[in-house]
């Protein structure tokens, strides 16, 4: 039967202290499922959760509240930003913080390492055989890739949604779902871009862009069938935007784009540049739109994207993938967990996942932001290790991780700005000066590989 | 990106439609209006009034990238040339760090609101104030009073108080919000105290406000935010005025007619326990003596009507010729308080 | 009122500076870099406020990440700025 009350929901749930209970983050900043759920669960007075949600969003801000009540104690998560992520870093947790990969996750709830109690499953369209998609519905969100493990594997399975309706695109199957909860919105779709999607008119991002693909070049990267990832980022938007033209002006047709799916990719699948667009989550309204539309535009689970035991995730066929970072260290070990100062910003997401399985993985970031060197001694936290990282495109700069001597000789002639990573330091710290060491506050948790091995701690800011 | 001044009745309509959503209203007493345009789209407002800043508000999709900073410079700025360099905010708690990045320090927090200033610091300007008017390190009580005008009610209760700890100071609110203005309420309150021992007259600087002035800007809630104002401004009392100028006893008169008075010396009770006196108002024939009782019979019946209730040197203050001017536009004006 | 100017912004990578008249010199610093650079920043504008010969005065600069040469031209404008308003 579908519960149209929130408590009565809950008055059927198997509730308890302790317990785990899980959410998705495919409606991004524009979710209204975790804070009201989480609200209610608070409200009536349950100690020690433990909460693990794919993604935390500045929207969560009910996470706070759990975190100070004693609600929640323990958090694990691929990603965290706004007001949970500054309570961390300040406060830290009464438990502990593990930090995931996409594929990380998928993994450890499949193999049963990391057991979900509940799964609270934001669904944007519901039918009468309690089937899900997330094309439907007056809220869509794309791609529901981050819930299919949680809807397969967790013990109690709840979707939330808003519309009820006969669907044409399943995504989450009916026979795995416990219970339906009809509410009145699951959250604001604009929400969903907000933050992203702007290919960025930053002078310096571009010129970062315009490196990354000068280095794609000089590499002969871009072959016919190749496969491409990039995120949403200013930077990531632009070059995706410049691999479509030069795809399009060479005649080449790359193989599939894979990951967080935008416009840009949308584009490139609709002119035929690509021949698929592997979709674990959208980013935009156009992608959500491809989705419901195009056939080449696959939606895909966390688990067939980049689970390391799934040897046919999509990401183990990639070729090149585009990445961020808050700091990179004289190793290559890069930190998009926390910047400089110990202040939680993001965490893995796809990042250390796509970095291992692709065949060539580029960093791109700006040198000096707001005073600070990107290139540090050592990085704060690391979420992906060097081992994986290839080259380090800024804007005044390139600089390749000495192990990939192959990429390293095929760049030997071209005049392309290539320094070690230590003289890329000295040009940044040249303008910002060298940087005092930060002191570390308590450990507040880890950063766990893919795998499921501790790859470092995350401490708390000393205030 | 575009920082443009609010100025025409159009523009400050779009304002409040913009403010609606985030449950803000914009006030009568806003004297600065800025808002941010992208590509001619309102993405962000912030105004003020006088020295607070009010109805700050980013567009919920540009949250977080960077808006909010340069218009705030702006409004911050342009106090400044107006000579207005201490600035005031009351926020949600979990707006506390957006005004902290913006040089805002925390003055008290309450559950439900917090109380930033930036440009002054609350301890050092306390400390300053008590070395200027030598109070003594000793225990001793207090009264805060608008004293608009100043009435044999309010003599009645620093006697009072004077009696119960020997020492008193008597907090005068410095915000020019009031009919008489500041400098002539201090100015009668020190003639009136003048042979009275123990006491010292002081302002009550620009922490704490009159509770009948609490901005509410809030339209959400109008009850419970102004209730929250009262917290803060008890919390402000308590965690700083008692601790630095050693006040271990705030007396307050007993409040017979306004139930917001009413609400918030019950306010005043829950955060200072026995800390808080209240003492009964003097009554002259029946009637307890209130200023705004003084007022409405200055502004029916004249200066002489008032007589019984004041002290000699309210009477002369009315009588004077600022005084005459004062009665004359309170005769004139509609004005609450 | 004291003579007081500022200069500069509050936005990434700017600085706003406010210099007060005062008793004595004194220099604060906040900054979103903290520990890392504050000490730098401090002595930067010890020694720019040495050179410019201004004295009694105190410097409020509110730091966002601002680089050296931004820091300076900041406060040289207010310095300036301030020895203009010598009458005020």
């Amino acid at each position: 039967m579908v519960e149209k009350d929130l408590e009565r929901l809950l008055d059927a749930l198997p509730l308890e202290d302790g317990m785990r209970i899980s959410f998705h983050h495919h409606l991004r900043n524009g979710d209204d499922v975790l804070n009201p759920v989480l609200k209610a669960i608070m409200d009536r007075g349950y100690k020690h959760l433990h909460l693990k949600a794919s993604a935390l969003f500045p929207v969560h801000k009910q996470v706070v509240k759990a975190l100070k009540s004693g609600c929640v104690t323990d958090i694990t998560t691929n990603y965290v930003s706004g007001p949970v992520a500054d309570h961390l870093s300040k406060e830290g947790l009464e438990g502990s913080l593990t930090m995931q990969t996409h594929g990380g996750r998928a993994r450890s709830i499949i193999e049963g390492g990391s057991p979900i109690d509940i799964a609270f499953i934001a669904a944007p369209a519901v039918d009468e055989s309690y089937n899900a998609s997330g094309v439907e519905g007056k809220n869509p969100c794309g791609s529901l890739g981050y819930a299919i493990e949680d809807a397969q594997h967790a013990a109690v399975k709840v979707l939330v949604t808003d519309t009820l309706t006969t669907i044409e695109h399943v995504q989450i199957e009916g026979r795995h779902i416990d219970h339906v909860l009809k509410v009145d919105s699951i959250g604001d779709t604009s929400g969903i871009e907000s933050g992203t999607l702007a290919i960025s008119s930053d002078p310096i991002k571009l010129k970062i862009a315009r490196e990354a693909m000068r280095l794609l070049k000089a590499l002969d990267a871009i072959q016919e069938g190749v496969s491409f990832q990039s995120g949403a980022g200013g930077v990531s938007l632009a070059v995706t935007a410049m691999f479509n033209d030069y795809l399009k002006t060479h005649g080449l047709k790359a193989s599939f784009y894979s990951g967080g799916i935008t416009a840009g990719h949308v584009e490139a699948l609709e002119e035929g540049l690509v021949g698929r667009l592997y979709d674990v989550q959208c980013f935009d309204k156009r992608a959500i739109a491809s989705l419901k539309q195009n056939e080449a535009h696959i939606p895909i689970s966390a688990s067939d994207y980049a689970n390391p035991s799934n040897a046919s995730r999509v990401i183990g066929d990639l070729d090149i993938v585009l990445l961020g970072a808050s700091e990179v260290d004289l190793d290559f070990n890069v930190n998009v967990t926390s910047d400089s100062y110990l202040n939680l910003i993001g965490g893995s997401g796809g990042h250390s996942d796509t970095a291992e399985d692709s065949r060539l993985t580029i960093v791109v970031a700006p040198l000096i932001k707001a005073r600070t060197p990107l290139i540090q001694d050592r990085v704060q936290t690391i979420t992906t290790p060097g081992a994986h990282v290839d080259c380090v495109v800024s804007e005044r700069g390139i600089a390749v991780n000495p192990a990939r001597r192959d990429l390293i000789r095929s760049l030997e002639k071209t005049s392309l700005p290539i320094m070690s990573i230590e003289e890329m330091q000295a040009l940044a710290h040249h303008y910002t000066k060298r940087p005092a060491a930060v002191k570390k506050g308590d450990v507040i948790g880890i950063v766990e590989s893919r795998s499921g091995g501790r790859l470092d701690t995350i401490h708390k800011k000393v205030v | 990106m575009d920082i443009k001044d609010v100025v025409l009745e159009e523009e400050k309509q779009e304002i409040r439609r913009f403010l609606k959503r985030f449950h803000l209203t914009y006030e009568d007493d806003i004297d600065i209006t800025l808002a941010l345009y992208e590509d001619d789209a309102l993405i962000a407002t912030a105004s003020s009034a006088a020295n607070i800043i009010k109805s700050v508000a980013v567009h919920p999709a540009y949250q977080g990238r960077g808006y909010l900073n340069p218009l705030m410079s702006a409004l911050i700025k342009r106090l400044h040339e107006k000579g207005v360099r201490h600035l005031f905010v009351y926020t949600l708690p979990e707006h506390v760090d957006l005004f902290k990045h913006l040089g805002f320090t925390s003055i008290v927090e309450s559950m439900n609101m917090s109380f930033l200033e930036r440009g002054g610091d609350i301890r050092a300007t306390l400390v300053s104030m008590r070395d200027e008017y030598g109070v003594s390190r000793r225990a001793k009580g207090s009264v805060v009073i608008n004293a608009n005008p100043l009435t044999k009610g309010h003599l009645h209760l620093i006697d009072t108080a004077l009696e119960d700890c020997g020492e008193l100071l008597v907090f005068v609110v410095s915000e020019d919000r009031s009919f008489f203005p500041f400098e002539e309420r201090f100015a009668i309150i020190e003639k009136a105290l003048a042979d009275r021992e123990g006491v010292t007259v002081l302002p009550s600087g620009d922490y704490l406000i009159s509770f009948a002035t609490f901005p509410k800007y809030f339209s959400k809630q109008e009850k419970n935010i102004q209730k929250d104002h009262a917290v803060i401004d008890v919390l402000t009392f308590k965690q700083h005025y008692m601790d630095i100028f050693n006040i271990n006893v705030r007396y307050v008169g007993e409040e017979p007619y306004s139930p917001m008075t009413k609400t918030y010396n019950a306010t005043m009770k829950h955060y200072l326990g026995s800390k808080l006196r209240i003492i009964e108002r003097k009554t002259l024939e029946a009637t307890p003596i209130s200023a705004s009782t003084v007022r409405k019979l200055l502004k029916k019946n004249g200066v002489e009507a008032v007589r019984k209730y004041v002290p000699e040197a309210t009477y002369r203050y009315l009588k004077s010729e600022s005084g005459r001017r004062a009665v004359e536009a309170l005769k004139s004006h509609d004005a609450r308080h | 009122m004291a003579r007081s100017v500022v200069s500069g912004s509050l936005e990434s990578s700017d600085c706003l500076i406010t210099l007060t008249e005062a008793g004595e010199t004194s220099v604060q610093v906040d900054t979103i870099v903290h520990e890392a650079f504050q000490r730098h920043l401090e002595s930067l504008i010890r020694e720019t406020l040495k050179q410019s010969g201004v004295k009694n005065i105190k410097v409020h600069c509110q730091d966002q990440g601002a680089l050296d040469y931004t820091i300076k031209a900041r406060l040289e404008a207010a310095l300036a700025r301030y020895e203009e308003n010598d009458d005020g």
